[in-house]
């Protein structure tokens, strides 16, 4: 069979592809001309935030487009018979790695696991957080319950942990908040009758879209999943996303079991893999199902331990550098690292208007405001309606939370350029330590009092009505979205 | 308990936040302000004196100069002590010839230009530039030193047409001399004849000359020095920006 890729493509996704490089590159000769500069200080703040923005921009274009591109004779053809199945009777081990989630939603994912239709396979519960309920939940379905006395490396550690007593040919891993289908382990196993491919990954999908944080981080990650996560199945580049998956056990071993580190073991594990030559194979068919963080102290802890795994990997291990990677691999890698470059991005954008209002400067020389908005404004569309270019809608949920995220990625960059340590805290885990949610949306809270602060200021003596008043519009609208943002993160009603 | 620990933290937190960017915006704003007053104070204007040369009524040689620039000497204050021997032994030969009228006439002029030998102030004023030294020797009617005079005294600005209207309504206006850090009350007076066409919004076009209200206030002050004309309505109650204003102006002067 061929792996499914992008099949049809939506006429809204085809016009991004046609327009995007027109508009980023208008738009890069207008922020590059050094006749444009308008504040010394703030230029540079502005054209690092664009140049981010065009690269995320253009690497999405990129992958798309060389997806589409790619000529049939290119596209590798994967033997897969079911009859494989019955033939060789693979063994596979479950594992399900928790440590202090809820007890209901790790309830759920080992009865749905223990349902999957497939009679080789052993379950294997690998509980960090000494749950007791969970101890008696897996007796009485007589799976194993493995716990550790010392719990470095948080979910690596568990999983290497638990491998000790795996013999099976395979296994897969469930987080305990992403439950399986039942046709799991059947429509993925046969895959693995290519000797090199060592990992099936499958998306994430997330059911609990009613809630406002959970609906906006789920279309984003319908973004990766429908376009990005495919193309790079293309140039088998795709990554473990750390659920969901079956690895096979014998490449694992080869490389010294699941890498050990306290987060991103799962990408760091997938490009160890393709060091040795292994392939990945992304199977774009949901057969799990899972929960979107619903809180914002949940969200940010998930969306601080990816940016750490981004920036970790480019700072540490930059793929671009390392051997036995293919060139495809090598780019796919780097730009889902320098994803979380976004932050600043974001943060100079929600910035910038407001500096305007206080101090009346500008990064830019619009004094002819029309040839700057001329430039700007089709850029402008190409990059805050990309989701809605790729998946035809856009949730003001979607924006509130990447408005937001700025924050997790900040801390995890500056985390990881001084090496701090990290303790794991499983993202929907309710921790011992008193946490205080003025911790994490401090960030949130100045940039919308200062915008609201900055407003009468700003039109105080104002030098320029339009210019002005466009930035007080854009203000409020960034302000609006951060309010919600907030608003909507309340601890989530049980 | 953990919830109210949580509350008040979490209070704390975002007071402290809040009152962060509250500071940060009354600063931007204090900034804003202080830029637009001292744009509509931004008036400055520069001592126009009258200047007096001073000559000499005869001829002879400078023996002493008895000011120095920049000194302020009354109306009749010796400058410049003269001497002329010629003329002294012509007076004495004149003086001897008492029956020869012509004789007497020539002794008359020669004594008044005895006594113009001592130059004296014509006006009150300070003094300028010396034109001559002593030793040197001068023709009749030639100039030895330049007085600042201190009758009509008058102050020089250019003004927007903006300014110009505060003035006009304004009951006194103040002028102040960071030199001397005394305040002067001036008033407008003429206006310069050549108005020049703006090449941009809120340029200066309008000359003006003020008069000071007490002339004799000012005689300490110097040719061409500015003075900062204050256009402030000193009536104006207090608002609520200017106790921000004057809060961080406070603080950020130290």
């Amino acid at each position: 069979m061929r792996i499914t890729k992008i099949k049809r493509i939506p006429n809204t996704a085809l016009l991004f592809v046609l327009l995007a490089p027109i508009t980023i590159v208008y738009y890069a000769m207008y922020v590059l001309n050094p006749a444009n500069i308008g504040n010394i200080y703030l230029y540079p703040l502005q054209l690092f935030a664009d140049m981010i923005a065009i690269f995320i921009v253009g690497s999405l274009w990129l992958t798309i487009l060389l997806d589409l591109l790619q000529p049939e004779y290119h596209k590798k053809e994967i033997k897969y018979r079911g009859e494989w199945l019955m033939e060789h009777r693979p063994t596979i081990d479950v594992l399900i790695p928790t440590a202090n989630e809820p007890y209901e939603i790790v309830a759920n994912t080992i009865k749905k696991a223990y349902m999957m239709d497939y009679p080789y396979k052993k379950l294997y519960i690998l509980d960090d957080g000494n749950s007791e309920k969970i101890r008696t939940l897996a007796e009485s379905l007589r799976i194993t319950y493995i716990q550790r006395s010392q719990k470095h490396f948080a979910k690596s550690g568990n999983l290497n942990n638990g491998l000790q007593f795996c013999k099976g040919e395979f296994f897969a891993v469930f987080d305990a908040d992403h439950a399986p289908k039942q046709l799991f382990l059947k429509q993925l196993l046969p895959f693995f009758q290519n000797k090199n491919i060592a990992l099936v990954q499958t998306p994430q999908h997330f059911t609990n879209t009613d809630n406002f944080i959970a609906s906006g981080t789920a279309q984003a990650q319908e973004l990766f999943y429908k376009y990005i996560q495919p193309a790079k199945n293309s140039y088998n580049s795709a990554f473990c996303v750390g659920t969901n998956m079956i690895y096979r056990r014998a490449a694992i071993d080869s490389i010294g079991g699941i890498a050990a580190r306290s987060h991103s073991e799962d990408i760091w594990t997938t490009i160890l893999l393709h060091e040795q030559g292994y392939e990945s194979i992304f199977f774009n068919q949901i057969l799990a199902e899972g929960r979107a963080p619903e809180t914002i102290t949940t969200f940010f802890r998930q969306q601080n331990r990816w940016a750490r795994g981004g920036f970790s990997l480019f700072f540490t291990h930059n793929p671009i550098f390392i051997k036995g990677l293919s060139i495809d691999q090598k780019l796919q890698y780097f730009f889902s690292n320098i994803h979380y470059f976004s932050g600043f991005a974001i943060l100079t954008y929600l910035l910038l208007p407001i500096i305007y209002l206080l101090f009346g400067m500008l990064p830019l020389n619009v004094s002819e405001s029309n040839v700057w908005l001329i430039h700007y404004i089709p850029f402008f569309v190409t990059v805050y309606f990309l989701p809605f270019f790729l998946l035809g809608s856009l949730k003001a949920s979607t924006i509130s939370t990447s408005l937001a995220s700025f924050a997790p990625y900040l801390s995890a960059f500056f985390a990881v350029i001084t090496n701090n340590s990290y303790t794991w805290v499983a993202t929907e885990s309710k921790s011992k330590k008193f946490t205080v949610i003025a911790q994490d949306i401090w960030p949130h809270i100045f940039i919308i009092a200062l915008s609201l602060f900055a407003i009468p200021v700003g039109w105080y003596n104002e030098a320029d009505f339009f210019t002005t008043l466009a930035t007080t519009v854009w203000v409020i609208l960034n302000a609006g979205f951060l309010i919600l943002f907030i608003k909507n993160g309340g601890e989530s009603k049980k | 308990m953990k919830k109210l620990g949580s509350f008040i933290i979490n209070t704390l937190y975002f007071s402290l936040i809040i009152i962060l960017a509250f500071s940060i915006s009354t600063i931007a704003l204090t900034r804003k302000v202080n830029e637009s007053r001292a744009y509509t104070n931004n008036l400055e204007g520069s001592v126009t004196k009258q200047k007096v040369v001073v000559l000499t009524l005869t001829q002879g040689i400078v023996d002493t100069i008895t000011v120095q620039s920049g000194q302020h000497v009354k109306k009749g204050d010796v400058l410049v002590k003269m001497s002329n021997p010629v003329l002294q032994s012509n007076l004495k030969v004149y003086e001897g010839r008492v029956n020869n009228e012509s004789a007497q006439t020539e002794a008359n002029i020669a004594k008044v230009s005895i006594e113009n030998l001592t130059v004296k102030a014509p006006v009150d004023g300070v003094v300028g530039e010396l034109y001559t030294a002593e030793g040197s020797s001068v023709e009749e009617f030639s100039k030895i030193m330049l007085i600042y005079s201190s009758d009509d005294v008058r102050l020089q600005t250019e003004l927007t047409g903006d300014q110009y209207q505060t003035i006009q309504k304004r009951s006194q206006v103040n002028a102040y001399s960071s030199r001397l850090n005394k305040n002067f009350i001036i008033v407008p007076g003429l206006l310069k004849a050549d108005e020049k066409t703006p090449t941009g919004p809120n340029e200066k076009k309008i000359g003006l000359y003020f008069t000071f209200k007490d002339n004799a206030q000012a005689t300490d002050l110097l040719n061409n020095e500015d003075l900062q004309i204050n256009l402030e309505d000193t009536t104006k109650t207090r608002k609520p920006i200017d106790i921000a204003t004057d809060f961080w102006n406070g603080i950020l002067a130290r």
